[in-house]
């Protein structure tokens, strides 16, 4: 009877701990979201200072008001670009998503691969290490000849930004893998396919979210420079044709909208990462 | 011995050197009548000048022959002007230049100045060699638009297709650009719009590169890429000549440099004057040929011998008598050559809806020929 009744205290306590300590991590959560707005209003009173007291030459730099006031006309003006701004985001989701997708499909499992069997990665890793340093930019002319102007040529563009942290993160990632499961594994009997799936790449799904998130980042950032190759629309496309024609609300809202597009993009993949490795997070 | 020898050595060297300084001076054949070429002892430096720095721009392209000519021949050293020049990979990153005070007077294309004029502070003071010429759209032989014909368009018999071969066209050209508006221009001549074609934003080597590949049906060439394009067989459907477009090079100045170094603004317009006339000058075309291979070369810019001649040939380069009667008013528009010029360019951006109407007057306004009318006077003083 004693016993019960101290198993249900302890229950308590846990359970109280536990309230305790969810209490402590909505206070967290809730601070973090305060600040962040407060980091973003306070970023965007000190770019309207800086324009409205010319502290920067109003030519240079528009207020967030000018921009947000263009990202609207750009719904229902074509000019100066040629397109509307929801034909411009489409054709860049399409080319940032699609080489990002290939470079995922590609470099997870490469990475993977070269992490774990030692032939893989000596005969994958010298061509990787020749590849890895070469910037995305400089495949632009070999592209055009090869692939044309088309979307294929500008998706193997960012292919080659993003799939480098891709690769790297997984290979890192499952060569972390800790040696007591790998032994607890060949203890068991299992093969070593069958701890490379079981073992070796759910320890290394932390670091293949860090490195999806980092490929994501590159896919954008190099949506620009895909988007010199040729393009008729795109955001890259918008924001070099307000550089040709000085129009710096309109090179300024193309940056706004891949900023914008950047955290959502990266918010859906942080639900996806806690869905597919909620034991982690 | 040794004396004899090292005194023999000091007379060829002495001989040599007077023999170079010779052919480095601008021969009196091109020095225009009534020019204000550098004066003093076989067109040095006067004792009495006082030099003064000035920082100019241009890029490797015939337009900014004058410069390098001067550079070249001494032309700005004689007429008291120290200068530092910096040559751009594109009319658009020197106009976003100018504010940073990088350069103080240049030479650029007519659509990136415009773009100075309204945003970065830019003053055009006169024109420079003609970046018409070499402006062509080509298509490969096959294309509908070849086998079309010329002469299809009323007014114009050398422009090729027929508004129904042309509509629809992927068309290969960086836009905000000369070859951008050679094809608003040829558009208009046709009865089409932009929104009738699909034009490609491309750099024009890139645009080569991609048309050798099979891509798009038109594609925008200029300069020395105009040549390579003819020797390679495709098929020249529009020029500039053909639909009648006229594309000036303007010399520019900053306002800031108007402002603070005038006299050194004037020296510069009065030198770049005196060396668009030297290249006029057909005495000086070995020399001139020479001067912008090798200006090519330096620069990275891939270049045949056959190119530069073609170059030089076709280039038209305004002369002292033409700029005289571009400052003319016409009674009609009441506007002279030059604002009528930049007028015609402008119309073409702002009917595009690359600027509005309302910027029209604030190009115009950005002309300004105080310094041109001075240069002039005294070639008509003389």
């Amino acid at each position: 009877m004693t016993q019960n009744t101290n198993e249900t205290n302890k229950s308590l306590d846990y359970s109280a701990i536990r309230d305790k300590e969810r209490a402590a991590m909505k206070k967290q959560q809730i601070r973090t979201v305060i600040l962040g707005i407060i980091g973003i209003v306070g970023f965007l009173v000190l770019w309207t200072l800086v324009v409205e007291l010319e502290l920067i030459d109003n030519r240079l730099i528009v207020s967030p008001l000018q921009v947000v006031q263009e990202i609207i006309v750009k719904f229902y003006d074509t000019n100066p670009d040629g397109a509307l701004l929801p034909e411009h985001i489409a054709e860049s989701l399409k080319i940032a998503l699609s080489g990002f997708a290939l470079a995922v499909i590609v470099g997870i499992p490469l990475g993977l691969l070269m992490g774990w069997y030692k032939n893989f990665d000596r005969f994958l890793r010298p061509l990787f290490e020749i590849i890895r340093p070469i910037p995305p930019i400089s495949w632009i002319p070999i592209m055009i000849v090869l692939l044309g102007i088309g979307v294929t040529s500008k998706m193997v563009i960012i292919f080659f930004s993003a799939f480098v942290p891709a690769l790297i993160n997984s290979y890192t990632g499952i060569k972390l893998t800790n040696q007591v499961f790998i032994n607890v594994g060949k203890t068991c009997g299992a093969s070593n396919w069958t701890i490379f799936r079981k073992v070796g790449i759910p320890s290394a799904m932390p670091m293949i979210f860090a490195g999806i998130k980092v490929s994501l980042g590159n896919s954008w950032s190099t949506l620009v420079a895909a988007e010199m190759l040729a393009a008729v629309r795109g955001l890259g496309y918008l924001i070099m044709m307000g550089r040709t024609y000085a129009r710096v609300d309109v090179i300024m809202a193309g940056m706004v909208v891949i900023g914008v597009i950047g955290i959502a993009l990266t918010g859906l993949l942080e639900l996806l990462e806690k869905k597919v490795i909620k034991w982690k997070v | 011995m040794r004396k004899i020898i090292s005194l023999l050595l000091v007379l060829v060297l002495a001989l040599g050197l007077a023999a170079c300084g010779g052919t480095s001076e601008p021969s009196d054949s091109a020095a225009p009548s009534g020019s204000t070429a550098p004066e003093g002892d076989e067109g040095g430096t006067t004792p009495e000048v006082e030099m003064m720095d000035l920082k100019i721009s241009g890029h490797p392209a015939p337009h900014s022959l004058p410069n390098e000519v001067a550079m070249e021949k001494g032309f700005f050293e004689e007429n008291g002007l120290n200068v530092s020049n910096t040559y751009y990979i594109s009319g658009l990153s020197q106009q976003e230049a100018a504010p940073s005070g990088t350069w103080e007077c240049g030479i650029c294309g007519i659509p990136p100045t415009i773009n100075g004029a309204l945003n970065y502070g830019v003053e055009i003071i006169g024109f420079s060699i003609y970046d018409d010429a070499p402006q062509y759209l080509f298509v490969r032989e096959d294309s509908p638009i070849y086998q079309a014909g010329a002469g299809n368009v009323e007014g114009y018999p050398d422009l090729y297709g027929t508004a129904d071969t042309w509509r629809g066209a992927t068309i290969l050209a960086p836009r905000g650009t000369t070859a951008h508006v050679l094809i608003l221009a040829t558009l208009d001549a046709l009865g089409l719009t932009e929104a009738d074609v699909n034009i490609v934003h491309m750099e024009v080597p890139a645009a080569a590169q991609a048309f050798a590949a099979g891509e798009g049906d038109v594609m925008a060439q200029w300069s020395t890429f105009t040549y390579d394009a003819l020797e390679d067989g495709y098929m020249p459907v529009s020029t500039a000549a053909a639909v009648g477009l006229s594309l000036p090079s303007p010399i520019l100045a900053t306002s800031e440099a108007i402002a603070e170094k005038p006299e050194a603004v004037q020296r510069y317009l009065d030198t770049v004057v005196y060396s668009m006339q030297w290249i006029n000058d057909e005495a000086n075309r070995d020399e001139l040929n020479d001067i912008y291979y090798n200006l090519c070369i330096d620069e990275g810019v891939a270049i045949s011998e056959g190119a530069v001649d073609w170059s030089m040939e076709i280039h038209h380069i305004p002369t002292v008598e033409e700029l005289q009667a571009m400052l003319e008013v016409d009674p009609e528009t009441g506007m002279n050559g030059f604002e009528q010029q930049v007028d015609t360019v402008m119309s073409f951006m702002i009917r595009a809806g690359v600027y509005e109407e309302s910027q029209r007057q604030a190009v115009l306004d950005a002309i300004n020929l105080d310094f041109l009318e001075e240069t002039l006077a005294n070639y008509t003083a003389e």
